[in-house]
């Protein structure tokens, strides 16, 4: 990455001090354009991810991960156990989604979409402005002594915090109970379902320590995307920074020879995770625009131009030419061209039922009356892969010499069950010939036929 | 790599440098440190724990120990079974998993086919009603088989469920001693019920321990290890009947 040609005053800012301790961060409040976009986001976000479980499509939970019963409810699709191997285009989608992504818009997903920053921002942040006041007033609270005002403060902010992580650890458990299984196991004892509290809890534990106290030492430290920023993005790509030719050197507002920066600190005290943008693209930036608000307003004062912090490339915020085609993108687009055809024809074949014939283990065959017959003895296991309850008949293919004795000629599933089936056909021995198939013709009755012939091999004595 | 070390306004005190990549050596945040120190106090608890006091089952004990307190629920009591068998509706369900599953083998009216007559007094693997059940459930290996040919019986419990077996035990005990016409020939032993002492503790056995049957039978089973027997040796068999 090229240096900039200006040389930048240097100053130390991060949520880690030398010494290895926290340097906790109290954002300061920030009004503007992506702040609002922002806020209304997560809301859209949180709205859409808490009634989801609610909803119901073709009769199944929109989305219900029974992971218990290997059964998968999405969006009106249902998926078992068999169908694991779609999760390879599922995973290796998000993959190509994310290096797609990343190179044209850089750690958008930070800022505008990630868990984290979503109940971050939307929720536990605010609830602390609210209840606490802004970063000054929770400053000096925080230095004070315990007095009423600090503990009732704290208390309630705590309490808040709790419910919160609560509200989020039941929607999220309801991802894979379903939504009316949730809401009967909350009326009975905890007791009764000692596995599904235990999970509640430990989750519920998990987001409070993590939105009270841990924050953004999970994109900080923990976060492996973050890592790959540099891996991913490269100098076309859409980063927030700081527009160093037009803002250095430092100076006063009336000063002349001094650039657009007056080193106001604001976008350093309104970061979540204690950075100084203008040190350049650093991996603790998580792109949330919370600097270019704060900056745009203290522009707007002075009369000058927005935007001396930016979404921008590296390049533009060196002010070279912006290109938005390059070489890896084709590439990615064959590679995501790739993946659709490929995923494509994999959901497609995601069949509406499913049947399996296979011999009765350790059973051959065994002749019957005299020798002139050859009993064959079946497994046909059926499961009904559609969303609904359908019925199934079962249907042998007429073939000569051949009689059959099917366990149950029509059957009705419910949706993802599954039932065995047992078939026996006496085969003629004086027409039978090795090689021989048994063929059962499998039809879904209903609004929607579908059929499917599943066959086996069939066994008799040679002549 | 340079030996002269420098320190960088941001990242601290440069110790190493290869090809213009440099690495600084901060601390580590002191709250990672805590989880790292923690998780070697809690391998010595782990430890003790579960491998030098034994006061904490490992995965594997607590596994077997579930897997055990499982079994003992599952079985099936002869009291249970007999009184299923005066359950009407269980009989008829039984019946109707007997014709779709079990009349293949052993006949429409259970007078024996492949397998053994059901009507009769004589039992290969046990009369008593907990012996039948073991025998529905987990089946008859070709090793246990003590017709002569036979590769045994799948067990049936992966199929039809705990429930449908037990229907099937009780629709079998139901037409137990009706001898119906055209039955394949009495095998094994005769069972009356609560009489033969011998007989009601054969029951109580799994079928593993049905080798203390005659020698004769055992030098049958001996004959049924050929899984896959040519359609001679059936033939032969069959012909005998």
């Amino acid at each position: 990455m090229a240096k900039p040609k200006v040389q930048l005053p240097v100053v130390p800012s991060s949520s880690l001090k030398d010494d290895g301790s926290r340097n906790f961060v109290h954002p300061a409040d920030v009004k503007g354009r992506f702040v609002k976009a922002r806020y209304a986001f997560f809301a859209a976000l949180i709205v859409v991810w808490a009634v989801a479980p609610w909803v119901k499509i073709n009769g199944n939970p929109a989305v219900f991960l029974d992971v218990v019963n290997r059964r998968f409810y999405l969006f009106g699709l249902t998926f078992n156990a068999q169908d694991a191997w779609l999760l390879f285009f599922v995973f290796s989608g998000v993959g190509l989604s994310i290096i797609f992504i990343t190179t044209i818009l850089g750690r958008v997903w930070c800022g505008w979409a990630c868990p984290q920053t979503v109940f971050m921002e939307g929720v536990f942040r605010r609830i602390e402005r609210y209840v606490e006041g802004p970063r000054n007033a929770r400053l000096r609270r925080n230095a004070g002594p315990w007095s009423f005002d600090k503990v009732w403060r704290k208390a309630l902010k705590h309490l808040l915090f709790v419910v919160a992580a609560l509200f989020v650890s039941h929607v999220l458990l309801s991802f894979f109970t379903s939504m009316p299984t949730l809401l009967q196991m909350m009326g009975d004892s905890p007791t009764e379902h000692p596995a599904a509290f235990g999970w509640m809890l430990a989750v519920s534990v998990v987001l409070y320590g993590n939105f009270a106290w841990f924050r953004e030492q999970l994109c900080v430290i923990i976060c492996p995307y973050g890592r790959l920023q540099s891996v991913m993005t490269d100098d076309d790509s859409l980063v927030v920074g700081y527009d160093a030719i037009r803002g250095e050197p430092r100076g006063k507002a009336k000063d002349p020879e001094a650039g657009d920066c007056v080193d106001c600190k604001r976008c350093v005290v309104v970061c979540p995770t204690g950075i100084d943008i203008r040190n350049g693209l650093q991996l603790d930036c998580i792109g949330c625009t919370a600097c270019i608000d704060a900056c745009d307003t203290v522009m707007d004062k002075l009369g000058r131009d927005r935007g001396l912090i930016r979404y921008d490339s590296l390049n533009g915020l060196e002010h070279k030419p912006k290109r938005l085609f390059r070489p890896r993108l084709l590439l990615y687009f064959a590679i995501i061209a790739a993946w659709a055809v490929g995923a494509f024809f994999a959901f497609s074949s995601n069949d509406p039922f499913e049947a399996n014939l296979v011999r009765l283990r350790g059973a051959p065959y065994h002749l019957i009356e005299e020798g002139t017959v050859a009993r064959n003895l079946f497994t046909l296991h059926l499961v009904n892969k559609s969303s609904a309850e359908e019925t199934f008949t079962i249907e042998p293919v007429a073939a000569e010499g051949l009689s059959y004795r099917i366990g149950h000629e029509e059957v009705t599933l419910g949706s993802l069950d599954g039932q065995e089936i047992s078939v026996y056909v006496d085969v003629d021995v004086a027409t039978f010939s090795p090689g021989d198939r048994l063929q059962l013709q499998i039809r879904r009755l209903g609004d929607d036929p579908q059929e499917q012939v599943v066959d086996a091999a069939l066994l008799g004595p040679r002549r | 790599m340079s030996d002269t070390k420098r320190t960088d306004e941001i990242q601290g005190e440069i110790i190493h440098e290869y090809d213009g990549i440099e690495e600084a050596d901060n601390r580590l945040p002191n709250w990672w440190l805590a989880t790292f120190y923690g998780a070697i106090v809690f391998a010595f608890v782990y430890w003790f724990a579960l491998h030098e006091y034994d006061s904490v089952m490992t995965p594997t004990e607590a596994y077997a120990a579930e897997l055990a307190d499982q079994g003992e629920g599952d079985v099936a009591s002869e009291a249970d079974l007999l009184a299923l068998a005066d359950d009407a509706s269980a009989v008829a369900d039984g019946q109707e998993v007997f014709s779709t599953t079990c009349a293949a083998c052993h006949g429409d009216a259970a007078q024996g086919v492949i397998g053994p007559n059901l009507t009769d007094e004589h039992w290969l693997h046990g009369g008593s009603a907990t012996a039948i059940y073991a025998s529905v459930r987990d089946g008859i290996t070709a090793d246990q088989a003590l017709i002569e040919g036979s590769a045994g019986m799948p067990g049936w419990a992966g199929q039809l469920g705990e429930g449908r077996v037990r229907n099937a035990v009780a629709y079998i005990l139901s037409i137990r001693n009706t001898n119906v016409e055209g039955g394949r020939e009495p095998e094994g032993e005769v069972y009356a019920e609560g009489g033969d002492d011998a007989e009601a503790a054969l029951g109580e056995a799994a079928p593993d321990d049905v080798d203390a049957e005659p020698a004769e039978e055992d030098a049958e089973s001996a004959a049924a290890e050929n899984l896959a027997p040519t359609g001679e040796d059936l033939a032969a068999v069959e012909e005998t009947n």
